[in-house]
């Protein structure tokens, strides 16, 4: 599934307005009985601030809102991605931000809507990403011009552990890879999610033969670990990309970040059947 | 119970006096003073003045500091530079604690000359 939501999917609308010859005073009854903490100022059905509870404090209740707000108003646009609304609001250390084309107020995204958005990205077993957040990420990474390099790891017999050690003991060998997984990540390059069942994805910015390297190291670390949590386990890997140039079209990275799952999906299969650690396509 | 049906009788009277003036438009004289916390902030000011006295009124807003802003009669400027003004204005304002108040100063101008010539 590629989910990569834009702002006007989630987005708050009709949006609750002040106009900027209001009271500073009337505004915090306004926010107050609408329990809100900040309102966009329009005026001329144009956004030209934004008032905050923050706003409200500083100011004499008696001052209009013109005096009171904030003029320079972040924004974001209605096709902005969630994840770049994200990063936007963290940089600002925004709460409320809102969504304006051409500075026409269109509606209002929460934080709050944002992390639970972001939440969705988490596998709660592992802790780690799950294929959603490495489908949005992968696609970013190509849309920035970078190479991907993809890696998948299965697990080897995995059904058979969950016979032998029972499920509890299979969901802690999980978490244990995940940890694994996590210690192998270049903050800069790197991104790593657990895609379903037993299978775990790394995507990364680094060359394939990088990608192999560090596939290696992974895997030999999974099979000295492992046991010394109690439960032994293998994985082999398939490992794909490296090659593919960027597209700014969202459809074409789409078809660019399944392709290469796919191919490294099966590759690890490939591996797995030939008693390989892992296969590069 | 006779002193009871007494009818008081009672006087309420109210004085008043009135005076008529002018009044001034707008509610302010050479120029207004604006503290960076004053009930009243510089664009309420602004839409006053270009309703009330459109053209009359510049306004000079200040990024930093306990004055917020300054709207000057604009004939002012035509018998004192711009800055030698505002210096002396803001000099003289951050002497006070104006940053919650709004100043209305009324400025006298009198522009005195002496020459000495041959006679």
């Amino acid at each position: 599934m590629f989910v990569m939501l834009e702002i006007k999917d989630i987005m708050i609308k009709p949006v609750f307005t002040i106009s900027p010859d209001k009271s500073v005073r009337y505004a915090a009854e306004y926010m107050h009985e609408k329990n809100i903490g900040g309102l966009p100022v329009v005026e001329k059905n144009r956004l030209s601030g934004i008032i905050t509870s923050r706003d409200i404090r500083l100011n004499h209740p008696n001052r209009i809102v013109a005096d009171a707000m904030s003029k320079n108003v972040i924004y974001c646009s209605p096709i902005d991605t969630t994840w770049a609304v994200a990063e936007l609001m963290n940089l600002h250390n925004i709460e409320r931000l809102p969504v304006a084309e051409n500075d026409k107020l269109l509606g209002m995204v929460t934080k709050k809507q944002i992390i639970k958005y972001i939440s969705q990205l988490y596998d709660h077993l592992t802790g780690i990403y799950n294929s959603t957040f490495i489908y949005m990420i992968a696609g970013k990474l190509l849309e920035e011009g970078n190479e991907l390099s993809v890696i998948l790891f299965d697990i080897n017999d995995f059904g058979e552990l969950n016979k032998k050690y029972g499920h509890v003991n299979g969901d802690n060998c999980l978490k244990t890879i995940a940890d694994i997984l996590i210690k192998y990540i270049d903050d800069n390059n790197d991104y790593v999610c657990r895609y379903g069942g037993d299978e775990f994805v790394f995507v990364t910015s680094k060359k394939i033969r990088q990608a192999e390297e560090l596939a290696q190291k992974i895997i030999d670390n999974i099979a000295d670990c492992t046991p010394e949590a109690g439960f032994p386990v293998t994985v082999a890997a398939g490992i794909s990309g490296g090659k593919r140039k960027y597209s700014r079209n969202i459809v074409k990275q789409k078809n660019v970040v399944e392709n290469l799952i796919n191919k490294a999906s099966l590759a690890s299969t490939r591996a797995k059947s030939q008693g390989l650690k892992y296969l590069s396509v | 119970m006779e002193e009871s049906n007494k009818k008081y009788t009672r006087k309420r009277k109210a004085e008043m006096n009135i005076r008529f003036s002018e009044f001034e438009l707008p509610p302010m004289q050479d120029i207004l003073v604006i503290g960076r916390r004053a009930p009243i902030g510089p664009e309420a000011v602004r839409r006053m003045v270009d309703a009330l006295a459109p053209e009359q009124y510049e306004l000079i807003e200040f990024e930093e500091g306990p004055v917020e802003a300054v709207a000057v009669k604009t004939s002012l400027f035509n018998w004192m530079a711009r800055d030698i003004l505002l210096d002396v204005l803001l000099e003289e304002a951050l002497k006070i604690n104006i940053e919650k108040t709004l100043l209305k100063v009324k400025l006298d101008l009198t522009i005195s000359v002496f020459k000495e010539v041959d006679i």
